[in-house]
């Protein structure tokens, strides 16, 4: 569990300091995880090490996200004022997105198939 | 007496609320029982996210607890979504080769979805009237809750505004999404899958599973990609944005 943890930290740490170096607009962590997935690939780190600490944390995700959530209590004058607009706008670029996925998966399914 | 009983009271509450564990125990307590509601009634709507800060927020409004004394708990908490982040390479490495036999399918749709999703949201804000700050908080909503932070953190948005965003995301994608689907047409495992969990991360790709395990597995794949996507190309789209005038 703790070399997993170890690990983890070390991806995300080097995430930070690539991100830093060539002054990327990119997440650090994001960068730690693709790191972390090329190595999984190309066999540089195994699976074993890491996947109990990565469990605990991905099955607890939600929880994680919890105290930024309540952090919106500060902005809810806001929220209350935007509230159609803001709904408008999650509904509808939901709805867009998915059809637009949708329609893209579902062609080009029926293209490979007549292939 | 009742004043030295009201005062003891008061000492104690300020005691405990000005301890860092005090917002990490707040947190667990009302997570957990978050989750017993849920497991008992499931639905989108009693999403433990939902339900548990809901809760923590009244239970401080309440109390009159100001936010920034839970805050030095829940900074605690948050400090692993670094670490969770990281971890999503898990899951991707073990879709590796689902992934690479329909790699022109999933990044196309997932890629294409994802700046679609992005586009409406800032141009429905833009056209009614909303501010500047809120476009930049909504640009990245679509995409899980710790990458959707660090883009708009990046990008000059508000974090905490985002994350609100992303979970009605989630529920909207939750909810319409599989009838949406059925009647557009579209409802095949894959295009279900992927269509859910490009916009609507993780709480779609819970949805997604109760569809069926082929529709979660593609789900989970386009839930991270969509991640790294909307990571790579938030930045550029916001200044793209910004050059044509919309902010």
């Amino acid at each position: 569990m703790l070399k997993g943890f170890t690990l983890i930290l070390v991806f995300q740490l080097t995430g930070e300091v690539l991100v830093r170096l060539f002054n990327l607009p990119i997440p650090g962590p994001v960068i730690g995880l693709l790191l972390l997935w090329l190595s999984l690939v190309k066999g540089w780190v195994a699976l074993i090490a890491l996947e109990e600490i990565t469990n605990l944390l991905l099955d607890n995700l939600v929880l994680l996200f919890v105290p930024i959530v309540v952090g919106a209590m500060v902005y809810a004058d806001v929220l209350i004022e935007y509230w159609l607009t803001l709904s408008l706008g999650i509904i509808l670029s939901t709805l867009a997105g998915m059809l637009v996925t949708g329609m893209i998966a579902t062609h080009w399914k029926r293209k490979d198939k007549n292939a | 007496m009742l004043d030295f009983i009201a005062g003891t009271l008061t000492g104690v509450l300020e005691t405990i609320t000005t301890k860092p564990a005090f917002g990490v125990s707040l947190t667990l307590c009302f997570f957990l029982a978050a989750k017993n509601v849920f497991k008992r009634y499931p639905s989108p709507l009693t999403h433990p996210l939902l339900i548990s800060s809901s809760a923590i927020i009244l239970f401080l409004t309440l109390l009159d607890i100001d936010y920034h004394t839970y805050q030095q708990g829940g900074q605690l908490i948050t400090f692993l979504l670094g670490p969770a982040i990281v971890s999503l390479a898990i899951p991707l490495y073990k879709n590796s080769r689902r992934i690479s036999q329909q790699l022109g399918l999933i990044t196309t749709s997932v890629a294409a979805g994802t700046l679609t999703a992005m586009l409406i949201a800032v141009l429905t804000v833009k056209l009614l009237g909303g501010t500047t700050e809120l476009l930049l908080s909504m640009a990245p909503k679509s995409v899980t809750t710790p990458i959707a932070i660090e883009i708009s953190r990046i990008v000059g948005g508000i974090p905490s505004l985002t994350s609100v965003f992303v979970v009605l995301s989630g529920l909207t994608g939750a909810i319409l999404g599989p009838s949406f689907l059925y009647y557009t047409g579209l409802s095949s495992p894959v295009s279900t899958g992927l269509a859910l969990g490009t916009t609507a991360h993780g709480i779609g790709t819970g949805r997604a599973l109760q569809e069926g395990e082929l529709h979660g597995a593609y789900s989970g794949i386009a839930m991270g990609l969509a991640g790294l996507i909307t990571a790579f190309a938030a930045p550029f789209a916001v200044k793209l944005f910004s050059i044509i005038g919309l902010f």
